[in-house]
């Protein structure tokens, strides 16, 4: 008879030493391991679940607005850090997001509402600007207006900018030094971001339209910025007078005021710009031929267009339908992508810097974030302090 | 090959001493006219694989893609992915298994010649023939006076509890001997169980169900679980499962308190109780003979077998082939083993003596406890044996005029435990337990440390109750039902609901319409005579069966009235009415009779037989 009873020893199974962790033996069979499905079911559930419970979005509010805030740009050439908002009684800001305190302010930069806030962009060595090197060899040069041709306002802040040259504040150090604000009372101003802020702050300079503007834009290298009101205005930076006009959406008979509702640049192809108006259209121009590219007739009124910065012919539009679209500027006649969450009208939308997501907000008072090509939001966020 | 290894070696050897020449140099690097042997190729064959692949099990055949070619390519690549995966991690799985696990000093007794029979062998032989460790294994408890006595392992095989019937009841570490706790109770017990560790065990006492804790303290008292008789556990629902003598089957979570789930079985007491360990379900014997699976979920049983004829006395399931077999003892001294998937029974044998207790061990062999002995199957599926012979077990041990009233095996030991009269005996039966454990999931030799890592793992992944299905692989499979509702659902049925125009499918959406073409069928055209009078007939029926016609027609009034007033009373009014029914009744049968006899003169049939018509 060949007899074999099961023993172990102890030494394989007991941790060699004191402070060595104990061995651990594997069987793989199935039958020691039942319930795997509704095991794998439970840990994915819980892990959900623990992700949600620790997932703290909320990070900060900035406060020192006196009404509600209607537009707001963030600064691509400022790093990550600076945005600008813009409030109902006309009192614009500009933030520092690390240190979540206000950098700059003006109270009363425009009579009524701020429409539209935009960062003009320092050029780096291109034509079309005189520059003027005033110290600070790593910093680099710094681009300064000479002529601004506004009443020579504009020549008296150049020298004490001057003397503050070597005692620049670290945190302006990078970033634009000029902002551009539209408002419903028919200006454009162009604010200096490195002089007085306050009350009875003078704007560099002042651009007049015809009609009270909805929307600002600037062009991603050139001094080249766009206007929405009834039409589209192209200005240059140094002129005061818009460089070109584009009237391609058409007015109806019952529409009143200013019908043009928002205008973007492309980041990325820069000399392309899309603009969307209440006659339900979404337009797209080109700035070299001077001519509309296309034109999409939608459901309904698309609130913000804006397109993305990696990827050139990706636009999206936040439409008033409770959707966002995405479509290929190549190809207008079909939208990429439905995104559907939104249970109200979507007010606004922004790409992330990397492209690939983007964040909306809507007039059910939520803040989505999508991922690009995923038709339904990621995340949805909501406080009581948000409303409408 | 031999270009590159040549080249290192003699870089290896290029500042080593001096006088090497070159000639030494090729007879010493021999090794680089050999080549590397070649990888093993070998692949186990699919039917050992199978056992690995924890997804779909035919996803491991090779030709599971081959049967249908799938049109939608996105769907084809998907599952051609999902397949590759599975097999190779179940080649991963039988690789680990195959190199790692050892399976040296297991396995059943083996005889060598002809003559020799394993169940002449004796706890004694198989003692001095074994290493000395196995000695300790071999032990027997002579507790006289309490009682037959109930046991319970824990979950990796360490620690037993033991519960007389006079209420003594101990709990100890068996490898090393080491007491934990020992109650006197003073009142009956009748069962015993370990819950997820050895930190706490539930003892069914007179009464009511008592959870003490490792040092013998009373932790809880369960007053909903009354004149418990049995007790399951299960591990990974943190459930405690009881049934007793008034039928109720209860499901305790331990791990909240909750009382999750009572179901009455409307079976009586029940005696026996079973854990299918791989669905959870749990297995009642009634004294019907009945076997009924129970969930906590469903308040009735999910299945239900007429096993035997007389009561069953005891149910075992065996963990080694996933939940597939099942072994039912009952009165009469049948001992039945099933295909719980089929629900057929695979062998029937017949003993002459009543089994006491039934228990499975991890790698197959059966344990039944009789009167005085108890008997180890082998092989208990051996087709073709014939049933009025008892299969030839395959170790036995008596116990002189000691009744047997508990079996257990040892989880990843080759020990059985055996609760009886006069205490408790453990037994060495070689073959019995699994040899290699898994850590992970439970370890003989775990520290302190590990358990309470381990104990709050297995709180974390607490598997919810309502996932205990019959099938295991239903989470995760498509729900057929809500895909494409059945077209035989019955209109009438109150509370039917149409579904909405949009889910139907596209014939009925046609039809709704009123585009569907019908098919022209020739024999929809011609009725038959009796299929029309048959049709008459059944709706004939249906509106004699309606509540509301019945009434018609028939003065149900009057006899209420009657029956509500007492019967032996006789009085004015109840003259009147019973005059009054008689009065209507002999206008129906007339108006009974005229019809008759008015259809009798329409259709021309002789009067006399009219009665025997159709209405």
């Amino acid at each position: 008879m060949k007899i074999k009873v099961l023993h172990r020893s102890l030494e394989a199974h007991l941790p060699e030493s004191s402070s060595s962790t104990a061995p651990v033996s594997r069987n793989l069979d199935p039958a020691l391991h039942p319930f795997a499905r509704p095991r794998e079911y439970t840990r994915a559930v819980a892990a959900a679940k623990l992700e949600r419970m620790f997932s703290k979005p909320f990070v900060a509010s900035l406060e020192g607005h006196g009404d509600g805030l209607y537009s707001m740009a963030k600064d691509e050439s400022g790093g990550l850090s600076r945005i600008a908002s813009g409030s109902g009684d006309g009192e614009v800001r500009v933030w520092d997001l690390g240190d979540r305190r206000s950098v700059w302010e003006v109270v009363g930069a425009h009579k009524g509402m701020v429409k539209g806030v935009t960062f003009s962009h320092p050029v780096e060595g291109e034509e079309g600007r005189v520059e003027k090197k005033v110290g600070g060899g790593e910093r680099g040069i710094k681009r300064k207006r000479t002529e601004l041709g506004d009443r020579g306002k504009g020549k008296g802040k150049e020298e004490p900018e001057s003397e503050d040259e070597d005692r620049l504040d670290s945190t302006e150090a990078r970033g634009s030094s000029r902002l551009l604000t539209c408002g419903s009372d028919k200006t454009v101003k162009m604010w200096d971001l490195k002089g007085s802020k306050g009350s009875n702050v003078q704007p560099l300079q002042t651009y007049t339209g015809a009609s009270g503007f909805n929307s600002i834009s600037h062009h991603r290298y050139d001094p080249i910025f766009a206007t929405a009101s009834s039409q589209i205005d192209i200005w240059d930076e140094t002129k005061t007078s818009p460089l070109s006009t584009l009237k391609f959406h058409s007015t109806s008979s019952l529409s009143t005021g200013e019908h043009i509702v928002s205008v973007a640049f492309n980041k990325s192809e820069t000399s392309v710009l899309a603009s969307s108006g209440s006659d339900r259209t979404v337009c797209l121009y080109d700035l070299r031929s001077g001519k509309a590219l296309g034109r999409v007739s939608m459901a309904m009124r698309v609130n913000q267009l804006v397109f993305n910065p990696l990827q050139p012919p990706v636009l999206l539009c936040a439409s008033e339908d409770h959707n966002l679209y995405t479509f290929d500027m190549r190809n207008l006649s079909t939208t990429t992508q439905v995104y559907k969450g939104h249970v109200g009208a979507v007010m606004s939308a922004d790409w992330a810097p990397t492209g690939r997501e983007f964040v909306s907000g809507s007039y059910d008072r939520t803040v989505r974030l999508w991922t690009a090509g995923e038709g339904k939001a990621r995340d949805t966020y909501h406080t009581k302090r948000m409303q409408r | 090959m031999d270009g590159p290894v040549a080249s290192t070696s003699k870089s290896l050897w290029k500042g080593k001493g001096k006088g090497r020449d070159s000639g030494r140099d090729e007879s010493l690097l021999s090794n680089s006219n050999r080549s590397l042997p070649k990888q093993d190729d070998w692949v186990p064959p699919t039917q050992s694989l199978k056992k690995y692949v924890y997804a779909k099990p035919n996803m491991a055949d090779k030709n599971f893609l081959k049967q249908k070619a799938i049109p939608d390519k996105k769907l084809a690549h998907h599952l051609q992915a999902l397949t590759s995966a599975a097999k190779t991690s179940s080649l991963k799985a039988f690789e680990h298994d195959d190199l790692l696990l050892s399976h040296s000093n297991q396995g059943l007794i083996e005889t060598e010649t002809d003559l020799e029979r394993t169940w002449k062998v004796g706890q004694q032989e198989i003692v001095d023939g074994s290493a000395i460790g196995v000695a300790g294994k071999a032990f027997s408890l002579k507790l006289d006076e309490f009682g037959p006595y109930a046991l319970d392992y824990t979950r990796n095989g360490r620690h037993l509890a033991i519960a007389g019937r006079k209420g003594h009841v101990a709990t100890f570490d068996w490898h090393s001997g080491r007491l934990h706790t020992e109650l006197h109770l003073r009142e009956t017990v009748r069962s015993i169980k370990w819950l997820h560790d050895e930190s706490f065990f539930a003892v069914a006492q007179k009464k009511y169900v008592y959870i003490y804790d490792k040092a013998g303290l009373e932790v809880h008292q369960l007053r909903d679980h009354i004149e418990v008789n049995q007790m399951e556990f299960l591990p990974y629902h943190f459930l405690l499962a009881t049934i007793g003598n008034a039928g109720y089957l209860k499901y305790q979570d331990t791990s909240t308190g909750q009382l999750v789930a009572e179901h009455r079985t409307k079976l009586g007491s029940c005696q026996t109780m079973a854990q299918n360990p791989h669905n959870a379900f749990i297995h009642l014997g009634h004294q019907n003979g009945t076997v009924s699976l129970w969930s906590p979920s469903v308040s009735k049983a999910q299945v239900q077998l007429q096993a035997h004829r007389g009561p069953v006395v005891s149910i075992a399931l065996d963990p080694s082939t996933m939940g597939n077999r099942m072994v039912t003892a009952g009165l009469d001294g049948t001992v039945k083993v099933w295909d719980t998937r089929k629900w057929a029974v695979l062998n029937e044998f017949h003993f002459k003596k009543t089994p006491a207790s039934a228990a499975f061990s991890q790698k197959g062999l059966l344990g039944l406890g009789w009167g005085n002995h108890i008997s180890v199957f082998n092989d208990l599926q051996k087709p073709g044996q014939n049933p009025r012979m008892s299969p030839p077990p395959y170790m036995t041990h008596t116990f002189p005029g000691v009744p047997v009233s508990n079996v257990k095996f040892c989880p990843f030991d080759d020990v059985l435990g055996v609760g009886h009269s006069t205490g408790i005996t453990s037994l060495v039966i070689p073959g019995a337990g699994e040899p290699n454990f898994d850590s992970l999931e439970a370890d003989p030799y775990e520290g302190k440390r590990r358990r309470r890592e381990r104990e709050v793992n297995q709180l974390l992944d607490k598997v919810p109750f309502d996932l205990i299905t019959l099938d295991t692989d239903l989470l995760g499979k498509l729900d057929r039902k809500t895909a494409a509702p059945s077209e035989t659902e019955n209109q009438d049925k109150p509370g039917w609901k149409d579904t909405p125009f949009s889910q139907k499918t596209r014939l009925d959406r046609l039809k709704v319409k009123g585009e569907a073409v019908e098919e022209e069928d020739e024999s929809s055209g011609e009725e038959d005579e009796d299929e029309e009078r048959r049709k008459a007939r059944r709706e004939e029926r249906v509106e004699k069966a309606d509540a509301k016609k019945r009434a018609r027609g028939r003065n149900s009034t009057l006899k209420k009235m009657l029956r509500k007033r007492r019967r032996n009373v006789v009085d004015p009014q109840t003259v009147a009415l019973k005059e009054k029914l008689s009065r209507a009744r002999d206008a129906t049968k007339k108006a009974k009779l005229n019809a008759m006899a008015a259809r009798s003169a329409a259709s021309g049939t002789a009067g006399a037989l009219d009665r025997f018509t159709f209405k």
